[in-house]
């Protein structure tokens, strides 16, 4: 992490959309080697688009006594629950009446009761992640479609199973981001990038590249679902936080979340850490944990040895990779590390 | 009951159990047998594995039933060809489970044909054109050669002429092979022959004579 490369300029057109702060403003950067991939996230939330108290919970969604604009927030918008049993769960919003909000993942309902508090924010997208100001920063445009100088790479999560690759490849050319294997006149600017998943920056240039997030930091909790099935499963996941942390601060290890191993030569749920100092592409996990006998324990390491304070980087990459059992899902909540 | 229903949407949204790979191709400028008309779309694109990992992906001009020469190879995928870059000039990006035949290390060759894409088709017939590519290098638009990379990977692999930007003649994007033509336009072929020569025969014959 170092700031040292970034222009003041660069900084300027990241800090233009994070004006109206709530919380706190910040941004965090990585440095991009040459021919090289970094893991990466965006820890921070674009400026709050309202607030709203849920007036009752219908099977597909929440209605509010607000009266809102039909559609204004479909699909480039979503929820974050601020209290109550489903405090932290989020849900991209699907479309929106006049009086409530249909959520593309009704899992997020889980726990939501009438006077539970939430948040609606809009989408980071691949066009407010890598502005047009970064050009040369954060990403290097490509000289042709076929030659990419910087791409970006999205995790499957539709799939099942260990070590997979890439669900979809973006690059930049032409003054937009294009999808391999799309046609190059499309546009992906408004891709969304999860708030709960890294994605891969790979920097095929002969220059060195900063990544640059930046953003809101609200002190509030965060939750997903961690899903099970009947085989082994690698889960994208990201700390969340704009902060360094540690494995402890997680609150993952020890959770139903996450299956504690019970036999160190069988391990159970693994979490994956990866180190973006490390040069070359599609790189290999750094570190492997797991948790045993009420602490993170690390593969290759003693096993009475706690790795509880193993910092996480700020805004890190990780992947649960959940050992088979019974199809179900269970709730990772996370509260505010400050 | 709520925990449930979430319990089995979550069950029913995993697709299958798979390692996978995925490829970034670009495949361009791929011309008819001509060298100048570019290929049309929707024309056949093969993926080829060497399967049997023995080098060699057999004489295609003989494979007229079947996309493969040799007898261990296999069709990783085929798909018809778009103009996503431009006329002429395509890309796709397939993901492949991992495992049995798709293995680290093994070679992938791309091949082109001037026939129209159908899925039910078993090969590409008699007398028909195509190009083929693969090398061993990293060339410009690749992440590394024609072979299938490790568990997990995403790489680039591009087939480009210099008019894409690559370091290939425009020359190698040609169909500049053909399958056995059909046996009855082989006799016809030597008829025809047979014919110009016996016709040559004769009028010589006549000159002298006269």
């Amino acid at each position: 992490m170092k700031a040292s490369a970034i222009t003041a300029a660069a900084l300027l057109a990241l800090a233009a959309q994070a004006a109206n702060a709530a919380d706190a403003v910040g941004y965090n950067t990585v440095t991009v080697p040459t021919n090289s991939d970094v893991l990466v996230s965006v820890p921070f939330t674009k400026d709050a688009a309202g607030s709203f108290t849920v007036s009752s919970v219908v099977s597909s969604g929440v209605t509010v006594t607000n009266t809102l604009t039909a559609n204004a927030y479909t699909n480039g918008y979503y929820v974050r629950f601020t209290s109550g049993g489903g405090a932290g769960l989020w849900s991209t919003i699907s479309a929106n009446g006049t009086g409530g909000f249909t959520l593309a993942d009704t899992n997020a309902l889980t726990g939501v009761q009438a006077g539970n508090t939430f948040k609606v924010y809009p989408h980071q997208t691949l066009a407010t992640v890598f502005p047009d100001g970064m050009e040369g920063v954060s990403f290097k445009k490509s000289a042709s479609a076929a030659v990419h100088s910087t791409e970006i790479l999205f995790p499957n999560t539709s799939s099942v199973g260990v070590n997979k690759s890439a669900a979809a490849t973006y690059y930049f050319y032409n003054s937009a981001w294009r999808k391999a294997g799309s046609a190059a006149t499309i546009s992906f600017d408004n891709t969304v990038v999860s708030p709960q998943e890294y994605f891969v920056l790979r920097n095929k240039s002969t220059n060195t590249l900063t990544y640059v997030a930046s953003g809101n930091v609200e002190a509030l909790a965060a939750g997903r679902y961690v899903s099970t099935q009947t085989a082994k499963d690698d889960i994208a996941a990201v700390s969340g936080r704009p902060v360094a942390m540690t494995l402890a601060g997680l609150k993952l290890g020890g959770t139903s979340a996450f299956v504690t191993t019970t036999s160190v030569a069988v391990h159970k749920d693994e979490l994956l850490m990866f180190n973006n100092s490390a040069t070359g592409i599609n790189k290999s996990a750094a570190a492997t944990y797991f948790y045993y006998n009420g602490a993170w324990r690390k593969g290759g390491a003693s096993a009475s040895t706690s790795f509880d304070n193993e910092p996480v980087p700020a805004g890190a990459a990780l992947i649960i990779r959940k050992a088979s059992g019974v199809s179900g899902a269970a709730q990772w909540n996370q509260s505010a590390p400050f | 009951m709520k925990k449930m229903v979430i319990m089995a949407a979550l069950a029913f949204s995993a697709l299958l159990t798979q390692a996978s790979i995925t490829f970034n191709f670009a495949e361009g400028y791929l011309y008819k047998h001509d060298g100048s008309t570019v290929l049309p779309e929707n024309s056949t694109i093969v993926l080829l594995l060497d399967a049997n990992n023995n080098g060699s992906f057999g004489d295609l001009t003989q494979a007229t039933t079947s996309w493969t020469a040799d007898a261990g190879d296999v069709v990783l995928d085929r798909w018809a060809f778009n103009y996503n870059y431009d006329t002429g000039f395509g890309s796709d990006s397939p993901s492949y489970t991992y495992g049995g035949d798709v293995i680290a290390g093994k070679q992938l060759k791309l091949v082109w044909y001037d026939k129209t894409y159908s899925a039910g088709d078993a090969g590409p017939g008699e007398g028909v054109d195509f190009g083929m590519f693969r090398t061993d290098s990293a060339l410009t638009g690749s992440d590394t050669g024609w072979f299938v990379p490790a568990d997990g990977n995403t790489i680039a692999l591009s087939f480009l002429t210099a008019n894409a930007g690559g370091d290939s003649l425009e020359s190698a994007g040609t169909a500049n092979f053909q399958t056995i033509p059909e046996p009855a336009s082989a006799v016809l072929a030597l008829l025809g022959a047979g014919m110009v020569y016996v016709v040559r025969r004769n009028t010589r014959r006549s000159i002298y004579q006269d």
